[in-house]
């Protein structure tokens, strides 16, 4: 059988790819022509225009549907009329209706809040006067540590054993992976919280029950406040990621590519790390970028069992609230966390796999 | 096809060895005789002909011999539950003390809308012109007397002197008329339409403005003369205000002020996260009322119920509010102490919404335009139509599907079950069942036989039409009870009435806040209307919020005559006695018209750690399930 210099048969079916590239190149031929260059200017600035200009598209459109449907729940000056007493005074409605521009029409409405974010302000929150911008500031912070933590977790927990399962395939290590998988798909994420408390906090004194011990100078505390919540978030995800890594190893594994390198006398761990795995990691890495936006738009029930002060609760109270100047700097954020990970996937595939490109 | 014989092989194994583990684990069946004497103690509900209700308990002693010839089966060994393990020892260094609590607002020294002004005072950072007595006396706080006048057009305030602002942040002299002037004037939507302070519409309903007369009187206009004005919006444990520096807004401005707090409680702000947590402070002076005990109290919000549980039992928190009432009793067990802290017990009711009454404004006349094609058009079988000619007969049927839904309530079962016997039955929204103002005659009986007769009795005999009943904001925080409070109701309901479709409603707020707003509302109401507070003396005027007085804010779904007819009287009343006999008789009308079902008297309870506090005696708040930080007595 003849071979091509990469190792690959020549008939053999291609590992799947969003490639557009011809089939009948090799792969030598494909990266030296991709490589030229002036061709990768254009194809980048190109990409980038395009990304951009969807980017934004993207950002406006989710802005103005939340800007639109906040509406939706009425005045938002009936945030105002708490229960028990008076409520808002005619005067005090149309007083405010002119400070807030609420008297404009909705879309002028919109565009007035665009000028101003385009100006770096995103408003004051209706509940408190407080500008949207710090309000975001005070919890973002507990957001992100919590969220990249748990996206390392999930990462360097799920995609090894994923990698361990496919290889042991129908070993006790395999039935173990599976088994993590099927308990962290399986099991809700507030049961996981609960439990972990009831068990580590409660009966053995090994982690704090909840809250983020900002104030405490002893890093160890901090770190144990952290172990639960990391866990408890990043599990699912680990999950899933065991599962798409296994079953992306298992294709490849099964490739004639991979047959051929072990015909050739590679090492098992050069046929595992170095053919097998950089071809499966194109599936957990679509999911990767997006499970760490996820992670960073905060999660409500996390944040609510943990007493974690991140962003997703607040999100949440925003809509309950029709906080509208809250709710929309947040999806603002949200959008924009979305548009930046998106991006950033596909620029890992193209460090993953040379051969895509997307004109 | 291996893998699914290997499969099957181990399923097949599985389901062999269950029975073998069982027979292993039991004994050999045998037949035994069993003899038991039962002793058996039966309750026996005898109805009478006669229209009096005999309620008779009758022991009856009989010996009954049971013959059980029975074939053992293995039963699973019981597994010991571990009883909590005591009160822990406080993570906290001494002096310091953690609150879990619901929810921490925006702490904001100006420009609130919500609750953090109002928590600021009920912690002790802010401080009113007035509180009140256990006993429902008026305490002069920052005020140290007044005059009202003789014309009720306008009352002057005498101010306290020698009492200082917060000065960590700045030295920003002593408290002072100026700063009651600016204060209220600040928040009252009369003299400054922007405001969105919590009572803004309140102080605007009640004040034109505030004036200063000299160094120590401030002069405040009534718009319109509520007896109220002290014991309730003057009130720091009601809806009064607490009061800010102007020196602060002047020498720092208002966004600074927005951020920082300068008021005059034992208390003073050292950080304060909206929806995280707030860090107060002892005052480095002598206070002019009390010296707190506590150096530091951090009021950490922990939004889950059993994450407050575990704080509690772990030792990192002293203190947690809106704990379920079904953990109390084991937290009290171990140790912990469960107390009522403000005695703001909540009566839970169901308010049968739709029943729009009124056909003019109460306070400015106009026509409601009830009269019209939009009135009455529901057809709701809780909703009477008053208007003449309209429905014949209506509002009597009406009248009695409300009875019939009353009367299919077991309210003993509710607090014997959900509230875990912590709670006491309740009857009517204004009224405390344990308060001696209460007449029995107010009690609304559990007797289905006669809910399902007065259910017969209207166009819907078998109760086939749809009812919803909105849970509304928990009472006492969110410790759950009132959600499970309607869906026991929705089940009684159900059990007389198996045709009848019941949606219990447990959307937010805002979602039902704009029917509320607009008085379009026809869904039930289940809470309470902001008048069950247990602690609201009973001679006030009441039903603000079911009347078209409040028209532009909140209301519960109602807007009946009856009530803003007495609510006018009653607040214009300076005798007491007259005032009590006004409200007797409005409970008795609302009583027959059955317009407010109560069900149950929630208490709000405070759970602490007696190995942190030896004792807290906080004064009664209207809405509060905690306050006086300062009075808290530490253990160590």
């Amino acid at each position: 059988m003849q071979t091509q210099a990469s190792g690959r048969p020549r008939n053999q079916a291609r590992p799947p790819t969003c490639s557009v590239f011809s089939g009948r190149e090799d792969r030598t031929a494909v990266l030296a022509r991709l490589h030229t260059s002036a061709t990768i200017e254009r194809h980048v600035r190109k990409y980038l225009i395009q990304r951009f200009f969807f980017g934004v598209l993207s950002l406006v459109a989710a802005t103005l549907i939340v800007f639109v449907l906040s509406r939706a729940q009425g005045d938002p000056l009936l945030l105002y009329a708490k229960p028990g007493g008076y409520g808002v005074t005619p005067e005090q409605i149309e007083a405010l209706s002119k400070k807030l521009a609420l008297d404009k029409p909705l879309i002028v409405q919109y565009l007035i809040w665009l000028g101003r974010v385009v100006r770096g302000d995103l408003g004051q929150t209706l509940l408190a006067e407080r500008d949207v911008s710090k309000v975001i500031g005070e919890k973002i912070g507990a957001t992100v540590q919590l969220g990249i933590l748990a996206w390392f977790f999930a990462t360097l927990v799920g995609v090894p054993l994923g990698v361990l399962s496919a290889v042991k395939r129908g070993s006790a290590w395999d039935y173990i992976g599976r088994a993590f998988a099927l308990f962290g798909q399986a099991a809700p994420v507030f049961f996981l919280g609960i439990i972990g408390i009831l068990v580590f906090a409660v009966q053995l004194h090994w982690l704090p029950a909840g809250t983020r011990p900002i104030h405490d100078p002893f890093w160890p505390n901090q770190a144990k406040s952290l172990v639960m919540p990391t866990i408890a978030l990043g599990w699912l995800p680990a999950a899933v990621y065991l599962r798409l890594t296994r079953s992306a190893m298992l294709e490849v594994l099964d490739s004639e590519y991979v047959k051929l390198a072990r015909a050739k006398g590679a090492s098992g761990s050069s046929v595992i790390w170095r053919h097998a795995f950089r071809n499966a990691l194109i599936p957990p890495i679509t999911v990767s970028a997006l499970v760490l936006v996820g992670f960073l738009e905060g999660s409500v029930v996390i944040e609510s069992v943990f007493a974690w002060p991140g962003i997703g609760r607040m999100a949440v109270e925003s809509i309950h609230n029709n906080d509208f100047p809250l709710l929309t700097g947040v999806i603002l954020m949200f959008a924009v966390l979305y548009v930046v990970g998106s991006f950033l996937a596909d620029v890992a595939y193209t460090m993953v796999d040379p051969r895509i490109r997307y004109d | 096809m291996e893998f699914i014989r290997k499969r099957l092989l181990l399923a097949f194994a599985l389901l062999a060895a269950v029975p073998m583990v069982i027979a292993a684990c039991s004994s050999d069946p045998e037949i035994v005789e069993v003899t038991r004497q039962v002793e058996v103690t039966k309750e026996v509900e005898v109805e009478v002909t006669k229209e009096v209700q005999v309620e008779v308990t009758r022991t009856v002693n009989q010996q009954v011999q049971v013959v059980v010839t029975a074939t053992p089966i293995p039963t699973a060994t019981a597994i010991p539950i571990a009883p909590l393990a005591p009160a822990p020892a406080p993570v906290n260094p001494a002096g310091t003390l953690s609150i879990a609590v619901f929810d921490v607002g925006a702490g904001t020294g100006i420009g609130s809308s919500q609750a953090p002004v109002e928590a600021m005072q009920y912690w002790g950072v802010g401080e009113g012109l007035f509180a009140m007595d256990p006993g429902g006396t008026i305490l002069n706080r920052l005020a140290t007397g007044f005059t009202l006048a003789s014309d009720l057009s306008y009352v002057d305030i005498d101010i306290r002197s020698g009492v200082k602002f917060h000065n960590s942040k700045g030295d920003f002299g002593d408290f002072s008329v100026d700063d009651v002037v600016w204060t209220m004037n600040d928040g009252n939507a009369n003299t400054n339409p922007t405001s969105i302070h919590g009572q803004a519409g309140d102080f605007a309903a009640l004040f034109l403005s505030t004036e200063k007369i000299d160094e120590n009187t401030a002069r405040f206009h009534f718009n319109s003369f509520d007896l109220r004005w002290n014991g309730n919006f003057l009130n720091e444990q009601a809806q009064g205000t607490a009061f800010f520096s102007k020196t602060a807004f002047d020498t720092k401005g208002e966004a600074w002020l927005q951020e920082n707090i300068i008021s005059t409680g034992p208390y003073e702000v050292s950080e304060w996260v909206q929806d995280d947590r707030a860090v107060i402070t002892k005052v480095g002076y002598n206070h002019w009322r009390k010296n707190a005990n506590a150096n530091t109290i951090r009021v950490i919000e922990v939004p889950e119920p059993s994450t407050r549980v575990a704080l509690l039992r772990t030792g990192e928190v002293d203190i947690a509010g809106a704990i379920p009432l079904k953990d109390i009793r084991p937290l009290a067990e171990s140790g912990f102490k469960a107390e009522s802290i403000t005695r703001a017990g909540r009566v839970h009711e169901i308010i049968f919404s739709g029943n729009y009454w009124e056909e003019n404004h109460a306070i400015t006349g106009e026509d409601l335009k009830r009269t019209g094609s939009g009135y009455c058009v529901h057809d709701l079988p809780w909703v009477g139509c008053n208007i003449e000619g309209k429905q014949p007969g209506d509002m009597e049927e009406a009248r009695q599907v409300r009875w019939a839904l009353a009367k299919a309530i077991d309210r003993e079962l509710l607090s014997d079950t959900i509230l875990d016997g912590f709670g006491t039955v309740a009857s009517m929204e204004y009224v405390d069942t344990t308060a001696p103002w209460f007449e029995d005659r107010w009690l609304i009986p559990y007797d289905p036989t006669a809910a399902i007769e007065h259910m017969k009795t209207t166009a819907w005999p078998d109760a086939k039409f749809t009812i919803g009943i909105w849970t509304g904001g928990e009472l006492g925080g969110s410790s759950g009870s009132n959600a499970e409070i309607n869906d026991a109701i929705a089940g009684m309901w159900l059990a007389l009435w198996p045709g009848m479709d019941v949606q219990v409603f447990k959307s937010a707020y805002a979602i039902i806040r704009p029917g509320l707003v607009g008085r379009t509302n026809t869904i039930p109401y289940a809470g309470d209307c902001d008048e069950g507070s247990t602690t609201i003396p009973f001679d006030w005027p009441h039903g603000l919020t079911e009347t078209s007085r409040t028209r532009g804010g909140f209301g519960c779904g109602i807007e009946i005559p009856e009530i803003s007819d007495t609510f006018g009287k009653v607040s214009l009343e300076t005798d007491p006695v007259v005032r009590t006999q006004l409200n007797t008789a409005l409970v008795d009308y609302l009583y027959d018209q059955m317009l407010f079902a109560g069900t149950v008297q929630v208490p709000t309870l405070v759970v602490y750690n007696p190995k942190s506090i030896s004792g807290w005696l906080g004064t009664p708040s209207m809405f509060a399930d905690m306050n006086e930080f300062e009075s808290i007595e530490l253990a160590r």
